[in-house]
């Protein structure tokens, strides 16, 4: 007899046509994510990849000093956080979706993105590696602000508060190493 | 009456070799389905390499219904998979092939639909009717097709069926939205028991009425994807409804100023914004968008439930090999193709166009899911609503006109190309005008004017 224990995650999206939610009825699950976590979630995901991908490519080839100490600090950084995102979707039962991968939206670093980047030499590179890297900083600060606003669950806005202040610590940095 | 001595004894015999057959039959791992395993994949959220067209779409072989088929395009290879909602553990798969099989291919188990477990290879694969013994688990389930029997066709599956037990039920979890379904029920029959009014004697007889919207404004919004993380998102142009941001909701938009007419229409209409060249341009003048029924019978389509959300396209597309749905319309039309070879360049004197068409069925259960796509679905090949989404919806065209028509080199969509063109729609509609517009002008196919009258 198929089990009929439902994922117990409710999706409380506001919206006030929406049904009461579905009560839980799996026990293992004890997280539960409304629409606005599980959309931030979904989306720092990609983001935070395709960062580590940026910052593994300037630590390897940044020549301004201290640019590719920071950029190996920070891969390390974004690395843990990545792990942090990917635990709180697969602790609430739901698949990484893959729904922004390869996506243009502000703060990605696209593979095209990455390519032209790749393609930059001396202080070229550089400046347009942390002009990315900024850009992602600042997306992500915006985002985590949202999430921390509107999000339903203590575990994503926790992890969100945690990484606004490592990414705003870390645009100050890269300032201090690249000028703003 | 008590069994002789000698009954007993092969009464015993027979329960320990019964017993006996019971233990054996416990302890075998890969078995045919036993009677304690269900079907868990009729109804769940379906995806496929490729589809020959919209007609045969994946979910089409999830449906239950054995008429229905998922059909690829040619090419090798193709796949079919299906998310079972949550863990799983897989016992068999029942393959119901059309014409167009595979002869070559795999079953493979993911817990994450990206590392895949091969439970069962098929290299001379006939086709037909074939159910495969399988021991694994995960929470997607996908067959990996190789090799076809014809290169002519791609491969075609009337059903694809996983047995074993555990998954989610289909339309649960985060990201669908539930109608109440005592409120559901309750709202339709009051729809049907709305008497229609009688048309003209020379009403044109299709099913249509339409809104005009006007561009309102654009942000790096997107209420259905992002909701609550404004900027979120690539740059969207936004029409009608005036106050749709990333936090906007039903009621939001229902207490919010429409550009529309009728003004009724409070819902919200929403398309990647077009850059020619770097520069933003918006669809001109006021947009048509028709509400419709391709249905073979419409005398039964439903007005979407209030907070109905829907999308359509793939904003993550970046090529297709489709590259026909911008076209040229005016007195000349297309004179020649684009400096990249996906837009036509028009005529001087016409216009550059895209029409964006939504799907035709709705699940009646959900006002989202987790795509924003899987609660509706596209109509089948006869022209009916499938089993999976059985209640005609009206279709909606955005008919989205371009001030372009020589110049068409360097457009661009803030989602990336023009194969990631994508259309939102948030439904925020009067009740009692929608009602009255579709039992009136779809459910009796006449034309209606922009006051939803004959």
């Amino acid at each position: 007899m198929r089990r009929l224990g439902c994922v117990a995650v409710l999706a409380v999206l506001a919206a006030a046509c929406a049904s009461p939610a579905r009560p839980a009825t799996r026990a293992a699950v004890t997280t539960s994510l409304g629409g606005t976590d599980v959309a931030w979630t979904q989306l720092m995901i990609p983001m935070t990849a395709q960062a580590v991908s940026l910052l593994g490519l300037t630590a390897a080839r940044a020549s301004s000093p201290g640019l590719p100490a920071l950029a190996t600090r920070l891969r390390s950084d974004y690395r843990a956080d990545l792990a942090r995102l990917r635990a709180v979707l697969s602790r609430a039962g739901i698949a990484e979706t893959h729904e922004h991968d390869g996506h243009d939206l502000p703060g990605m670093v696209t593979p095209a993105d990455l390519a032209a980047i790749g393609a930059g030499t001396g202080p070229g590179f550089d400046a347009l590696a942390a002009r990315h890297l900024r850009e992602e900083m600042e997306q992500s600060v915006r985002l985590a602000r949202s999430e921390q606003r509107s999000g339903h669950s203590p575990e994503c806005t926790a992890l969100a508060a945690s990484i606004e202040r490592a990414r705003g610590s870390a645009l100050a940095r890269l300032s201090a190493v690249i000028g703003p | 009456m008590h069994p002789t001595p000698r009954s007993r004894i092969r009464l015993l015999a027979l329960t320990a070799s019964a017993a006996a057959l019971l233990g054996t039959y416990l302890t075998v791992t890969t078995s045919s389905a036993s009677a304690a395993d269900a079907l868990i994949s009729q109804g769940q959220s379906t995806t496929a390499s490729s589809l020959q067209t919209p007609a045969y779409p994946a979910s089409s072989a999830t449906d239950g219904d054995a008429t229905t088929r998922w059909s690829s395009a040619a090419g090798d290879p193709q796949w079919i998979q299906v998310d079972l909602g949550a863990p799983a553990t897989v016992s068999s798969v029942a393959l119901n092939w059309e014409a167009a099989y595979a002869t070559a291919f795999t079953i493979q188990v993911s817990p994450d639909a990206a590392a895949w477990t091969t439970v069962s290879t098929v290299t001379n694969g006939t086709g037909g009717r074939q159910t495969l013994a399988v021991s694994g688990t995960g929470r997607y389930v996908r067959l990996n097709a190789t090799a076809r029997a014809s290169a002519a066709w791609g491969i075609s599956l009337f059903e694809f069926q996983v047995f074993g037990s555990g998954g989610a039920p289909p339309g649960t979890g985060p990201g669908w939205i539930s109608v109440d379904p005592a409120q559901q029920a309750a709202a339709v029959a009051a729809f049907y028991a709305r008497t229609p009014r009688t048309p003209p004697a020379n009403a044109v007889r299709v099913p249509e009425f339409h809104a005009s919207c006007f561009v309102s404004h654009h942000a790096n919004d997107d209420p259905i994807v992002f909701p609550n993380l404004p900027g979120a998102s690539h740059n969207h142009t936004f029409l009608g409804n005036t106050t749709t941001n990333a936090a906007s909701t039903f009621d939001s938009l229902k207490a919010g100023a429409t550009n529309c007419t009728p003004t009724g229409d409070h819902a919200s209409y929403w398309i990647p914004t077009l850059y020619h060249h770097g520069v933003a341009v918006d669809p001109q003048n006021d947009t048509t968008i028709y509400y419709g029924s391709r249905l073979v019978d419409t005398s039964k389509v439903i007005p979407f439930p209030p907070g109905l959300r829907m999308i359509v396209g793939d904003a993550k597309l970046q090529t297709s090999p489709d590259d026909s749905h911008f076209y040229c319309a005016g007195p000349i039309g297309e004179i020649g193709r684009s400096a990249d070879g996906k837009f036509p360049k028009c005529a001087a004197g016409d216009v550059l166009m895209r029409q964006l068409m939504f799907p035709d069925c709705w699940d009646g259960k959900h006002l989202d899911s987790p795509n924003h796509k899987d609660h509706m679905a596209w109509m089948d090949g006869t022209g009916k609503c499938p089993a999976s989404h059985p209640w005609g919806t009206p279709s909606i065209s955005m008919m989205l006109v371009y001030p372009l028509n020589t110049d068409t080199d360097g457009i661009t969509l803030a989602s990336g190309t023009y194969a990631s063109m994508h259309g939102d729609f948030f439904n925020a509609w009067d009740e009692n005008e929608l009602a009255r517009r579709v039992r009136d002008c779809i459910d009796q196919s006449v034309k209606c004017n922009a006051n939803g009258d004959f």
